[in-house]
């Protein structure tokens, strides 16, 4: 029971959450002005992770220097896979659901091609690096340096999308399209820049959350999947599309699952967190925070 | 009086239906030109195809001497056009100020983002009171005023009001007929499609009569309100 006073834990729900937020973030940005549903969004993490290793193993630069060349690979793949395979679908006037439904195929698509790329490039061997690993203790609770900067720059992030999706008017228009595209497009949102702009910051976003993961654990070509589900959770606790709502529930799952999981074992995080996402799906579908947009 | 839009021989189709079958009509400058019909006969087809919203299939919109036909809704609310639309389509989880302000989104209206608020709410000094407020938690009428509001940020040459008093109470219904004629004052010109017959006659200039998809008949306001066929189908004589 004392343990779970202590403030490791809650420096591990923080950076987790931290991430969850971040990542969650991407997605939710992407579905919601677009209605794609990414089911390869944890795949650009791992990609991100991958960036990460090569940039501090081949060159010793610190990968923190490397995030943004990560980023502009992950958002370049994004533009490339929205010209390629989105931007046709989403001219074309389908309805919602078949857009939906579509995007959910095209997507898993391109995550078995992505990890089965990195697996036959790099093997499917899980690597690490040791980068920041030194601990510093702050009273009873022992932070390795990785963590500090992975929370750091995760909330970093989170706070710079906030201030421009709130005060600037690039990011009223993403929130506005989110709302209601209709309405965007008649007052006069350029609607495919919008669209492109927001595939590009949630794929970038979604790369720097893999290279800040992979400081402080193993990466693998498969180690996306668990991301995906636990964004999905996220962005369906917060409503979908509803950008605040999904930051909130990012911490709020990364405090369920650190916390249970000290409770019982590390076995059961990956129960616990399809568990979460079934529940979730049954109980609240539209979300524990609210409904996100007017149909 | 020289036209501010010219349509000639426009269709439009929702999927596989074709609503509009060969529409012309010109829109006076500074002027109220009216587009009425009963329900079903394509006035709001019309108006979204004039602002961008559906593929073009076939005709020729000018504006302004230049052609139109195949741009963009933000390329023609960048030039002036401006649609505020049956239903009203404002963003309810935005604020009043946030729904008038992103309605100046387009380059030309930014600039003068300032003065063009003060208008607005000179205009409807309800909006000037609700700033704050959610749009979603407006009254309908309100709404309808926050939907005008936020085309007229816009900075509109060009005006297409689809509907504004449907489902409004008429006090408020004639609020709406009321502020029209102001805002042709200000130099706009105003395409409005309208069930209310009689309202509508009294603020237009020159009116067509769309039916199933075609413009069944046209004349100036006043020789329309002697029209016998017009009497017996839509002024119920």
């Amino acid at each position: 029971m004392e343990s779970l006073l202590s403030g490791q834990l809650l420096f591990a729900a923080l950076v987790l959450g931290g991430l969850y937020a971040l990542i969650a973030l991407g997605l939710n940005l992407v579905y919601g002005t677009m209605r794609l549903l990414n089911i390869a969004h944890g795949d650009l993490l791992m990609i991100g992770g991958y960036g990460a290793f090569w940039c501090f193993t081949l060159t010793g630069m610190s990968p923190l220097l490397g995030l943004p060349v990560i980023a502009a690979i992950t958002a370049g793949l994004g533009i490339a896979l929205y010209y390629l395979l989105f931007r046709g679908q989403l001219s074309s006037g389908k309805p919602i659901p078949q857009i939906e439904a579509n995007s959910l195929l095209l997507f898993f698509g391109v995550s078995v091609v992505t990890q089965n790329v990195i697996a036959l490039a790099f093997s499917a061997t899980p690597r690490a690096y040791r980068y920041l690993d030194d601990v510093y203790h702050f009273g009873q609770v022992a932070m390795t340096g990785n963590r500090i900067a992975a929370l750091a720059i995760a909330l970093t992030c989170l706070v710079a999308i906030i201030l421009v999706l709130n005060r600037t008017m690039f990011g009223m228009s993403i929130k506005a399209l989110i709302q209601n595209r209709d309405a965007a497009r008649i007052v006069g949102i350029n609607v495919e820049r919008v669209q492109l702009t927001s595939i590009a910051l949630g794929f970038g976003v979604a790369g720097i959350a893999g290279g800040l993961v992979s400081m402080a654990e193993q990466i693998s070509p498969f180690m996306g999947f668990p991301f995906t589900i636990a964004s999905f959770v996220v962005i369906i606790m917060g409503g979908l599309g509803n950008v605040f709502g999904g930051i909130i529930a990012g911490f709020l799952l990364a405090f369920i699952e650190i916390y249970a999981v000290a409770l019982t074992s590390a076995n059961m995080r990956s129960i616990l967190l399809y568990g979460i996402f079934v529940a979730v799906l049954i109980l609240r579908p539209q979300g524990l925070l609210g409904k996100a947009r007017q149909s | 009086m020289t036209p501010s839009l010219l349509v000639t021989d426009l269709t439009a189709c929702y999927g596989e239906v074709q609503v509009l079958k060969g529409v012309s009509l010109t829109a006076r400058s500074q002027g109220v030109t009216a587009v009425i019909g009963s329900n079903g006969a394509g006035k709001s087809t019309l108006m979204r195809r004039l602002a961008g919203l559906l593929p073009p299939t076939g005709g020729q919109i000018t504006f302004e001497g230049q052609d139109i036909s195949t741009l963009a809704s933000h390329d023609l609310v960048a030039r002036g056009v401006v649609l505020v639309p049956e239903g009203r389509l404002i963003f309810s989880d935005m604020t009043v100020f946030e729904n008038l302000t992103i309605g100046a989104v387009n380059p030309r209206a930014r600039a003068d983002r300032d003065n063009t608020l003060e208008t607005v709410f000179d205009f409807f000094p309800r909006l000037k009171e609700r700033r704050s407020q959610l749009g979603g938690t407006l009254s309908g009428g309100e709404q309808q005023m926050l939907a005008l509001g936020r085309g007229l940020m816009a900075n509109p040459k060009l005006l297409l009001l689809d509907e504004p008093t449907l489902g409004l109470a008429p006090g408020i219904a004639k609020q709406i007929f009321q502020i029209i004629p102001g805002l042709v004052k200000l130099g706009l010109s105003v395409i409005l499609a309208e069930q209310d017959v009689h309202k509508t006659l009294a603020i237009a200039d020159y009116v067509y009569v769309l039916e199933n998809g075609t413009i069944g008949a046209e004349g100036l306001s006043a020789d329309l309100q002697n029209d016998q066929r017009i009497k017996d189908a839509y002024l119920g004589a």
